[in-house]
């Protein structure tokens, strides 16, 4: 049985082409990508968060407009507390870390209601300790991530039941030592990724099974030096970041091979248009253009030197120590 | 966003495009906004479900308009709609747009709601029959396999007919992750491992003896009511107060009583909240099946492995199998007690606690310092700890140092130290041996099976000798027989794997490090035979064995000499847990890292010569060290 891989194309770039993804990012909006823009506005805040992290990862954040954006993002902040991606959609806690993370990243958190959000998100976890997304009561591991993630980055995880919150997501432990969506789910590497996030803010990474957790992950690089989310999976650039900054957190990210997979990602560039899509040959966009960069930060791309990212929240480093926010260490100890 | 090729078009192509985009977009436009200012207007009627339809057919991801919806059935129930109709509608749109994009969360979780909404009057094997059918088209659709674990939580299938059916999957099919690691669900349901070992921890912990339903497949018995209260936590502060921690004992042995083994409907147990030991262990316990079972999977097991043994998830699947039925070694147990007077009282464990969790009576009288960390990454779980040693004990007397650790943690375990009168320290050690004999990656010494296996795996890699998944099951199944006998073969192993599997080099040498170092202390054991307390030994040696990792550090916590020249030691993670340390020899490594060592506080003397320190930064972590001396030739960074 073959592995499900693709194969890297000759004439693919080998270097970072810089300056089009900035190009790539700031024609997003333009009146020419108008149908993408408006079909993806459900979407709307966290794609902005993407935007706005990588122009800052690429040394180019005054290239944006932050006071429209904050402004945007203000706008979307309901009674409630909670964000909506975009006017006319209903918040979710999905867009609401993005909205913080705008925030912060454009250090404007104050121009935020924080404590009615706090309290929105309090009010959104359960008995279990697990996470709704909205009343609407979908859990998901995500959303515990994106609760712990949002309260810690406006320095209030005492609104919440931590406890509880690490026993749903051990809860959601597997056989193969990763983590799912909920209790009963099938290991995803972006589960994956919210898990370790969520354990790693609450200094709870000693319960995860390391060396375990990180064969698995390791073995998410295929031949072609991409990584997929899960085995038997086409690799996809936006898991150079799931995966990389897992690995990165358990202090394992030197169980993959570094060169290939900066190989593979520089080959996802799209030399025309810049940005970066899935694999080589498909549509780039702004999501896979930040994991795309901020993969090749972690590991350490230099030529142009790319803006240290940190691995749990996915934001550039400098911006949440401007913040003054408590960058947690992650696993020294094996 | 995933999956779409790029196209190549010409002008005129990309100029139809563009119109026929331009098209689309004023018809969402006009449709949207339609949506907007009915719903504003607090009109819930056909005409809306009309057009969020049309849009979330197309665009199911817009979970705005299935919000929509929600409201709209709710209003529609409230006004005494026919609910049946209703609901036969939004099982054909969610059912259709599930057709058009099989990953869409909004779409999954509308249906979920739907048949929640529905409670008794839902079709559960309609919806099986739902999943079976998507599970045709993608057998690794996670969307497909949470809701049928949903379907199956409402008695829409028994754990055995689930069971079956993973079983008829896998023998048909090539993609069988999900369903192995549905089975890893299943099997203990079914055959939970009730061996005297589990049923000592849980009395142990204050539980009655364990009932299958403890583990739950899905646990959503008390989810998505429409229009619920949303919940009030108790907001506590990030230390709990351990005493309201306690999950009532009460209510879950009430449960236990009234639910048979072999449950034929899995239900919620989740009411009660499981302590960090509970979740660790008894979830550890109640996730295995029993030793029967695990006998009697290895035959399936087995069978697809020969089938095709380039198939990646039966290993997976095999290396959890064979995994611990005795978790004992993760339990956290005390490996030794350090206590210097004046100075502190420092303990290790063989896995991470919490500081609450561990109790310091010196001479009978409560310590009224609080633990510290010796882990740089974690202040609230560590696997080594230590406080200052309290004012006001004179050196002449001797004094009786008692560290326990409690039963939320695990077991109550205690370990008692004395300082003689004159004396300045003492110190208890306790070799690991039994961490690595059960440890994580082996099974109780069940020799029969695993020499069994051990002549399979064996067989399979002649025919196949550069498979790495067979090179390292077998690496991992003899280290489970007999780690000291084996070690020169797990070696070899070790290294072809380095070569049949490149892009994990590290990952395999790591591995032997680790090997390496537990052998190491598994011999620190065995030399000592009078029982007790084994010997420990403060001068401890790890040169020349090509290590790439540090692990295990918290067993040298007594070390205050301790050697690691020529390894291949990028960094020395690990060595902030060895507090007692005087003297450090890394040279002839390939360190580009010291890492936060600045607890070294007895460190005087540091040898980090012929390594990669070559830049003046790298050399920070020394700064606030008392230093005597300091070795940095053969560094870039030793001519600053």
């Amino acid at each position: 049985m073959n592995v499900k891989d693709i194969k890297l194309g000759e004439n693919l770039p080998e270097r970072l082409l810089l300056d089009q993804h900035i190009d790539f990012i700031q024609k997003y909006s333009s009146k020419e990508n108008e149908y993408e823009y408006t079909m993806t506005e459900y979407l709307r805040m966290s794609g902005v968060y993407w935007c706005v992290t990588v122009m800052e990862l690429m040394g180019a954040l005054d290239k944006m407009d932050r006071s429209a954006i904050i402004e945007f993002v203000k706008s979307c902040q309901t009674a409630g507390g909670a964000f909506r991606p975009c006017t006319g959609h209903d918040p979710h806690l999905l867009s609401t870390l993005s909205a913080i993370q705008i925030l912060i990243t454009f250090d404007a958190v104050d121009e935020m209601d924080q404590e009615s959000c706090v309290n929105h998100i309090a009010s959104l976890q359960r008995e279990d300790g697990s996470f709704t997304g909205d009343r609407w009561g979908e859990v998901d591991t995500r959303f515990t991530f994106c609760a712990v993630a949002a309260l810690s980055l406006l320095r209030r995880l005492d609104a919440i039941d931590l406890e509880r919150t690490v026993a749903f997501v051990m809860a959601s432990g597997n056989f193969d030592g990763g983590f799912g969506v909920r209790p009963g789910s099938e290991t995803h590497a972006g589960q994956v990724y919210c898990a370790l996030g969520t354990l790693g803010l609450l200094g709870r990474l000693g319960l995860v099974d390391s060396d375990r957790l990180g064969w698995w992950l390791c073995e998410r690089q295929l031949p072609s030096g991409g990584l997929n989310g899960r085995p038997e999976k086409l690799p996809d650039v936006c898991y150079s970041w799931w995966v990389l900054a897992s690995l990165k957190i358990l202090n394992r990210l030197h169980w993959i091979s570094k060169p290939k997979l900066k190989k593979y990602i520089l080959a996802c560039q799209d030399s025309e248009t810049g940005g970066f899509s899935d694999r080589p040959g498909d549509m780039p966009d702004p999501f896979h253009t930040l994991f795309g960069i901020a993969g090749l930060s972690l590991l350490g791309y230099e030529k142009p030197q790319l803006g240290s990212v940190n691995p749990i929240y996915c934001m550039s480093a400098v911006c949440l120590m401007k913040a003054g926010i408590n960058i947690p260490k992650f696993k020294t100890s094996s | 966003m995933h999956g779409r090729v790029k196209v190549r078009s010409t002008a005129e192509q990309e100029e139809a495009r563009k119109k026929e985009r331009g098209k689309k977009l004023l018809t969402y436009k006009g449709a949207m906004s339609r949506v907007q200012s009915k719903r504003d207007d607090g009109q819930f009627d056909e005409e809306a479900l009309e057009i969020t339809a049309k849009l979330l057919v197309r665009n199911p991801d817009i979970a705005t308009l299935w919000n929509y919806r929600k409201e709209i059935l709710q209003f529609m129930r409230e006004n005494k709609e026919d609910g049946d109709l209703v609901c036969s509608r939004e099982k054909s749109l969610t059912e259709t747009c599930i057709k058009e994009n099989p990953k869409s969360y909004c779409a999954w979780n509308h249906r979920q709601w739907i048949m929640e909404w529905l409670g008794d009057r839902a079709d559960w094997s309609e919806e099986l029959g739902l999943c079976n059918r998507f599970l045709d088209l993608d057998e690794r659709n996670f969307h497909c396999w949470d809701y049928r674990r949903f379907v199956v939580s409402r008695g829409g299938a028994t754990p055995r007919e689930e069971l079956e059916f993973t079983t008829a999957k896998i023998e048909n099919n090539i993609s069988n992750y999900s369903s192995w690691h549905y089975r890893s669900k299943l099997l203990p349901l079914i055959h939970p491992n009730e061996s005297m070992e589990v049923k000592a921890l849980v009395q142990a912990g204050g539980g009655e003896t364990l009932q299958p339903d403890r583990e739950t497949v899905q646990p959503e018995r008390d989810t998505v009511q429409p229009e619920r209260e949303t919940v009030q936590p108790n907001r506590e502060t990030e230390q709990p107060d351990r005493e309201t921690e306690q999950p009532d004992r009460g209510t879950v042995q009430s449960n236990r009583e009234s639910m048979q083994p072999d449950s034929e409907t899995m239900h919620s147990d989740m009411e009660t909240v499981q302590s960090d030991w509970e979740i660790k262990h008894l979830n550890k316990a109640t996730t295995r099946p029993n030793w029967e079972t695990i006998s009697g999977e290895l035959d399936l097991v087995r069978n697809a492995y020969y089938t095709d043994p380039n198939d990646q998830s039966v290993w997976f699947y095999h290396r959890w199998l064979l995994g611990p039925l005795s978790f004992l070694s993760n339990r956290p147990s005390l490996r030794s007690v350090c206590a210097r007077r004046g100075h502190h009282i420092a303990a290790s464990l063989s896995a991470p606690i919490g500081p609450e969790s561990i109790t310091l009576t010196l001479d009978e009288s409560l310590a009224p310092g609080a633990w510290r960390s010796l882990d740089v990454s974690s202040d609230k779980l560590s696997s080594v700890w230590f406080q200052d040693f309290p004012d006001n004990y004179s050196d002449d007397v001797e004094v009786n140092i008692r560290v326990s650790i409690d039963s939320n943690e695990s077991p109550i375990e205690t370990k008692s130290i004395s300082i003689a009168a004159g004396n300045l320290s003492e110190v208890f050690w306790r070799s690991p041996e039994e961490d690595f004999d059960a440890s994580n990656d082996v099974v109780e010494r069940t020799a029969n099976l695993l020499e069994e296996e051990l002549e399979h795996l064996k067989e399979l890699g002649e025919m196949e000798p550069d498979n790495k998944w067979i090179l390292l099951t077998i690496v991992y199944v003899m280290r489970a027989i007999d780690p000291v006998k084996y070690i020169k073969d797990i070696e070899d192993r070790l290294l072809k794997l380095t070569e049949v599997d490149n892009l994990r080099v590290n990952y395999y040498r790591d591995m032997q490090s680790k090997y390496l170092i537990e052998n190491q202390l598994m011999q620190c054991g065995r030399q000592t035979e009078s029982g007790g307390d084994q010997s420990y030994r403060t001068d401890c040696s790890l040169s020349g064995l090509g290590l790439t990792r540090l692990y295990h550090c918290q067993y040298f916590l007594p070390v205050t000499h301790l050697d690691v020249s020529w390894n291949n030691l990028s960094n020395l993670n690990g060595v902030s847990m060895l507090f007692h340390l005087e003297r450090l020899n890394a040279d002839d490594n390939c360190l580009v890292e010291i890492g936060d060592i600045r607890g070294l506080k007895e460190l005087r003397f540091l040898s980090l010569q012929h390594n990669q320190l070559d830049y003046s930064e790298q050399l920070e972590p020394l700064k606030g060290l008392q230093l005597k001396e300091c070795l940095l030739s053969g560094n870039g960074a030793a001519t600053i």
